[in-house]
């Protein structure tokens, strides 16, 4: 049960993807949400889960003809070889901009928040070298790193979070009710986009003990995120104001910075908070950087998966190093999500799910 | 390559990395750690300069000697040492003091901003001052922010028996739980900034010296529109208080049948609510106290204080609640600044309301706008004796 | 097998001995041919007594004893079997007469020892000398005898010296082997409790004892642990550091993957939990196989005292071995880079004691951490008496003449004692070792990226623990596979949960065999079989738990 076997449970897939949605996109959610719909951005994340619930049924719908078998196995048995081979890369190459440009965003705040002086370089590269550590383990170990971070993560948050709600302004949100349909409807979109890490699904149910409760488990994670999500945003709100939401670059950063433990033994805990950070980036990183060297090796058919993970640590920080300035890091940040980000989401996974339907390839219909 | 070999170029290039590494690594003993930062306007600064050239702040930073400051012996004459700048920008003057000190200065434990009265009338200067410190996460949002009467570079200079270090002085003072919020409405940083945002209009604590040199902390100065308004008393500063529900510690003194009778309310609450009775819109505004007789005396010996004469004591502590409330808002009115909120108050809870007010409200609408006062008054205890 | 290792152990073939320094030499039925093999084996070993004995008083009939002096009861010998056989009248005639051999005879018929066996091996007979039995060659037979009366110097059963209890039993193991699987085997008498011995080490020809309960470990595990033991092929071994270190998973990996205990109550727990132990001869450690990172800070002592007060102590293990790793980086990193989060009146009294310090944080703490493990390593050298007087007078001395003297502050005196003692309250010293290690990597990566390079040997700390296993269980288990076993082996980890409700063995059992704990009463209508007790499935465990617990 505990051999290498290089599959994952239930359990740990919700957890590596709940981990991979709280990226550092979270740090940016309350201001897009503010933005956007203004006082109430909190609903969004709710009706953001119709958006992801599409996702899910896209993208599980149509691993689950295929048990066991990756993007990489699949997508040939439905399209000609050489369309699922520009679908393939152009999914490895999604994975890798987004995970540069991911990366790029956090350099930046640790810059901003601990290293002033220390060039981003170093931070990233230290990253990268530290993900690939991980990741050289095989997904498994990755996995088990996941159960272990998810407490060093949510337990400083929750206890933050406490923190700030037994003081935080609540009038903030009043009144109530005073939104545009039209604009929850983008809005929702654009924070759907934010659980982009479910199209990992499309190479993860093939690592998955059990596929067949692949997508419950995508749903539950899902839920947990949005749950989070609206959480974050509420308390960004009372915590710093609408207002202040919509200037800050990282109105999450900033609310743990107005945060005020009397009598703690540490001062400024905005810093301490980018532990969050530091492990839910490492997480996302580690992720990408895995699914890379998966498909680079089965499409090698490589029997080792971690031949790619050196060779993509330059990719990713070419990536990372393209932009040059915090300013265009957050336009390319925000424009790739926008328009690249939904491709894997949707239209992808459910034209190939048309296809199979239509050509019956692979197994279980219902 | 064999992994050997792989094995030994790590160590050579962790070696490197160490050697070269380091950014930002200052240690502490080598850092000016500046615990109260005061921001005046420079008063002679030349305005035919261009703009970038012009030495419009002024700021005095205040670098306490550490060995001094925890009672040992050092190098030092003075346990803290100012030094006054005169800088185009806040940011400039960090260049500039760093010129004049033996280490760098850090803001790391800033514990106090000070603003003097003439970057207060400075809309431009003091907006600038703000977004400043908003910008710059180098000095946290949980900073205390004051304001005072001329100079605060003055201030900052002086000796002050208690402290000599006026940061330290706010800390403790404003992290004193057991203080009693009666005077003034400490203020963070961050919670300026928002309420800025939010209804332009704040209140600062206003930080002075009293005759007999030490320093006080009571009354406010109202920011409108990054603009000084005009100085509270700590009457009106109480009355907000009141308004707001942050009372706590607070001694009210009223004459009954001739002998002081002390109240010291413990808790309050307030609740404003809006209705519309008569066809006119007017708030009411709930404040319910919770306190104990505190002290009273009386030669009479016949007052001791039966339940009647408790509920006589009620009706007139209510009575004096409701009239030192009343100043404040007569205060806000004639000021015609909308200090307690009531707008905001208004827009958060009858939005649609808020549309017909919202036009006029800074001019005429809550000039005229009643607000009524109810207070309650609840006297959990009479002490030890009856 | 690696190819250098055979290459050498080839040399040991000569003409009596094989590649395997093995005796090739058979028995012979002529007792004057042994007697010169032996010679010859035995040529200036002069520890070795040989001698021939004449037995029975008409018909003389030779017997010739070998055994190592002083490793032999010679009561045994001299009063049990030579002394009732060296009169006996007529052998020949009896042997005749019965139809036995003379060493069937012997055995059977005059002999007054119970462990007396027969073998038709030179090897075997060799290796019983040298393992402090008695050979006895026979004349006219191509059998020998073997007498087991082994008496060798030992220090008896100990207490602990490492292991330490209050409250619990206070025998340890000492470096006989047979002593060591009696502990075990006296606090279970089950007669699945197995014991397969074998020896180890070409030359050494030690005693590896493997023990294991054998309806609860898992046969894989078990074949795991043969296999592995039969991995490599090495000369001698004199401790079982060796086997751990030949067994275990990663060898890059500081951290202990096979735990070593001195305990005889903790190995049986531990084999009661489906765990595998092996107990090597000569060593007072034995080791116990799967190991988990969890499974260092459970004490003996945890079980046999109050749940509150132990959980409390098992929470408080967790958090001060944190600090034994971690505190000396945190400081750097909070120090150097990140004095904002200190509080204020901390940051000035550090500030003010670091003024007119000569070197940088980090080389203090560096020159004290070198210092502290100079002291522990000279400690252990200094002799005993006056061990305490010198590493107490040295840290005193040279710790305050180093604040005196402006070299280092007095906070990093007490950040490294304050380590040093956090290192000693974790259990398992291969554990404080590893910690030991794992500070520098903190200590260095914080100097250079603050609490961000902190944050990152945090990181590479964890992956590296998710990604080791101990004879594939995850090393981080529980902690990393909670959902196992339905979260029973939560209840032995951050809380020590009250031992009724420890109704569950941890996932090292095989999973038929998990429960370890059930309410008696309404067993006692039904007619158990003896020794079912724990072989039957748990069906109704859930319910009597539920039944308990309220």
């Amino acid at each position: 049960m505990f051999s290498h076997n290089g599959k994952i449970s239930v359990s740990q897939v919700k957890i590596l993807l709940i981990l991979q949605m709280f990226n550092t996109g979270i740090l940016l959610l309350p201001k897009t949400a503010a933005h956007i719909v203004g006082r109430e951005g909190y609903v969004l994340p709710i009706i953001a889960l119709v958006f992801g619930v599409a996702y899910v049924y896209g993208i599980v719908g149509l691993t689950e003809h295929f048990k066991g078998e990756t993007l990489v196995e699949f997508t040939p048995k439905i399209v000609p070889k050489g369309i699922a081979f520009i679908i393939i890369w152009a999914f490895a190459i999604k994975l890798i901009i987004t995970a540069g440009l991911e990366l790029r965003m956090f350099a930046e705040m640790i810059s901003r928040v601990m290293l002033p002086k220390t060039p981003l370089a170093v931070i990233l590269l230290s990253m990268l070298l530290v993900s690939a550590y991980l990741v050289k383990s095989g997904i498994e170990a990755t996995a088990r790193m996941a159960e272990v971070l998810i407490y060093f993560i949510f337990i400083p948050l929750i206890i933050v979070i406490l923190f700030i709600v037994f003081k935080a302004d609540y009038k903030q949100l009043m009144p109530f009710f005073q939104v545009q349909p039209l604009a929850i409807g983008k809005g929702a979109f654009l924070i759907s986009l934010s659980f982009m890490p479910i199209e990992f699904m499309l190479m993860l149910t093939g690592l998955m003990e059990k596929p067949e409760k692949a997508k419950r488990a995508t749903l539950v994670a899902l839920v947990i995120m949005s749950v989070i999500e609206v959480i974050v945003i509420l308390v960004t709100f009372v915590g710093i104001g609408v207002e202040e939401s919509k200037r800050q670059l990282w109105p999450v950063i900033t609310l743990m910075q107005s945060a005020q433990f009397l009598g703690a033994f540490v001062e400024n805990q905005e810093i301490l908070m980018m532990t969050c950070w530091v492990f839910s980036i490492f997480m996302y990183v580690s992720s990408g950087i895995y699914f890379v060297s998966l498909i680079g090796s089965r499409v090698c058919q490589f029997k080792r998966e971690n031949v790619f993970v050196l060779p993509i640590i330059p990719l990713l920080f070419f990536v990372a190093m393209l932009p040059r300035n915090l300013a265009q890091v957050y336009l390319y940040y925000m424009n790739f999500q926008y328009y690249m980000g939904v491709w894997f989401l949707l239209p992808i996974p459910l034209i190939l799910l048309i296809i199979t339907r239509i050509k019956k390839v692979g197994g279980k219909y219902e | 390559m064999s992994k050997l070999n792989k094995l030994k170029i790590l160590p050579l290039v962790g070696m490197a990395f160490l050697l070269t590494g380091c950014w930002d690594n200052v240690e502490l003993n080598e850092r000016h750690v500046i615990l109260e930062l005061a921001i005046d306007k420079n008063l002679s600064f030349n305005e035919k300069m261009p703009i970038n050239k012009q030495k419009a702040y002024k700021l005095t930073y205040c670098i306490p000697d550490m060995k001094k400051l925890s009672g040992q012996e050092s190098l030092g004459d003075e346990v803290k040492s100012n030094i006054t700048i005169e800088a185009a920008s806040i940011a400039a003057s960090i260049d500039e003091i760093e010129t004049k000190t033996q280490d760098t200065v850090t803001f790391s434990h800033t514990k106090a901003l000070i603003l003097g009265e003439e970057i207060l009338k400075d809309r431009k200067l003091f907006q600038g001052t703000i977004e400043t410190l908003t910008r710059d996460m180098a000095i946290s949002r949980n900073t205390m922010i004051l304001a005072t009467h001329g100079e605060a570079g003055e201030l900052t200079k002086g000796d002050n028996p208690q402290n000599p270090l006026v940061g330290m002085y706010v800390m403790k003072y404003f992290n004193n739980r057991e203080r009693p919020v009666s005077y003034a409405k400490g203020q963070f940083l961050g919670s300026v900034i928002k309420e800025l945002n939010d209804t332009s209009i704040t209140t600062l604590p206003l930080i002075v010296k009293n005759q007999e040199d030490t320093l006080q902390i009571k009354g406010g100065a109202l920011i409108k529109d990054y603009e000084l308004v005009g100085w509270l008393d700590q009457e009106v500063m109480r009355g907000q208080l009141f308004i707001e529900g942050k009372i706590k510690g607070v001694p009210l003194v009223v004459d009954y049948k001739g002998d002081n009778l002390t109240y010291t309310i413990k808790d309050e609450k307030s609740k404003i609510s809006f209705d519309n009775k008569g066809g006119e819109w007017k708030a009411r505004i709930k404040l319910t106290s919770v306190g104990d007789i505190s002290e009273y005396f009386t030669l009479n010996k016949d007052a001791a204080l039966s339940s009647e004469r408790i509920e006589e004591v009620k009706q007139l502590l209510e009575r004096e609640v409701k009239n030192e409330v009343l100043k404040a808002i007569a205060t806000s009115k004639t000021l015609n600044v909308d200090f307690l909120n009531i707008g905001l108050e208004m827009y958060r809870k009858h939005p649609n309301q808020w549309k017909e007010y919202q036009s006029n409200w800074q001019t005429t609408g809550y000039k005229n706008f009643p607000i009524e006062i109810e207070p309650t008054i609840i006297i959990q205890n009479t002490g030890a004796i009856q | 097998m690696p190819k250098e290792a055979t290459k050498n152990i080839i040399s040991n073939e000569d003409n009596y001995h094989d590649k395997n320094n093995k005796i090739n030499i058979q028995l012979s039925k002529d007792l004057a041919v042994n007697i010169q093999n032996i010679e010859l084996l035995f040529k200036n070993c002069m520890d070795v007594v040989k001698r021939q004995v004449d037995i029975g008083k008409d018909f003389p009939f030779k017997i010739y004893g070998v055994y190592v002096d002083g490793m032999i009861n010679r009561d045994i010998l001299e009063h049990f079997f030579l002394g009732r056989i060296i009169d006996y009248k007529n052998l020949q005639a009896s042997v005749e007469r019965e139809g036995t051999t003379p060493s069937q005879l012997i055995m059977q018929h005059f002999s007054a020892t119970f462990d007396i066996k027969e073998t038709d091996s030179m090897d075997a007979m060799v290796n019983a000398v040298l393992s402090g039995d008695s050979a006895i060659f026979i004349d006219h037979s191509e059998k020998g005898l073997i007498i087991s009366n082994r008496a060798w110097p030992n220090r008896g059963v100990g207490e602990p010296t490492d292991e330490n209890v209050v409250r619990g039993p206070k025998d340890a193991f000492t470096e006989t082997i047979r002593f060591n699987t009696v502990l075990i085997r006296r606090r279970i008498r089950d007669t699945k409790l197995k014991v397969k011995m074998m020896s180890y080490g070409i030359r050494s020809r030690t005693d590896v004892a493997i023990m294991y309960v054998e309806d609860i470990v898992k046969p894989e595990l078990l074949e795991e642990v043969m296999r592995r033991l039969n991995k490599y092929e090495i000369d001698a071994i004199y401790d079982s550091g060796y086997i751990e270190q030949l067994v275990e998973d990663s060898w890059k990996s500081p951290f202990p993957q096979t735990q070593a205990t001195e305990r005889p109550d903790k190995v049986a727990s531990s084999l009661l939990e489906g765990k595998v132990a092996i107990i090597v001869d000569n060593s007072p450690f034995v080791i116990v196989v799967p190991t988990t990172l969890n499974a260092f800070y459970q004490a003996s002592e945890d079980y046999y005292q109050r749940w509150q007060i132990m959980s409390f102590t098992r929470i408080l293990r967790y958090i001060v071995s944190f600090l034994a790793f971690a505190l000396p980086g945190l400081y750097v990193a909070l120090l150097n880079f990140q004095p904002a989060m200190l509080p204020t009146p901390f940051a000035i009294s550090i500030a003010a004691s670091r003024a007119g310090i000569t070197f940088s944080t980090v080389v203090e703490i560096l020159i004290m951490e070198l210092t502290f493990e100079l002291f522990r390593e000279a400690g252990i050298r200094i002799p005993g008496a006056i061990g305490h007087v010198i590493g107490l007078v040295g840290g005193i001395v040279i710790g305050q003449a180093a604040v005196d003297a402006n070299i280092i502050s007095p906070m990093i005196i007490i950040i490294i004692s304050f380590t040093a003692i956090c290192s000693f309250a974790i259990p398992d010293y291969s554990l404080t070792s590893a910690f030991r290690l794992i500070r520098y990597l903190f200590i260095a990566l914080s100097a250079v990226l603050g609490l961000y390079g902190f944050l990152l040997a945090m990181l590479i700390i964890l992956a590296h623990l998710s990604s080791l296993e101990s004879f594939k269980i995850p090393y981080l288990a529980p902690y990393n596979i909670m959902s196992e076993n339905k979260f029973n082996d939560l209840k032995d980890t951050l809380l020590r949960f009250p031992t009724f409700m420890q109704t569950r063995r941890p996932i090292f059992a095989r999973e038929n065999q998990r429960t370890r704990l059930r309410l008696k009463i309404e067993r006692v209508q039904q007619d158990v079989p003896p020794g079912s007790n724990s072989a039957t499935t748990n069906d109704n465990h859930a319910a009597d738990d539920k039944e308990r617990g309220e």
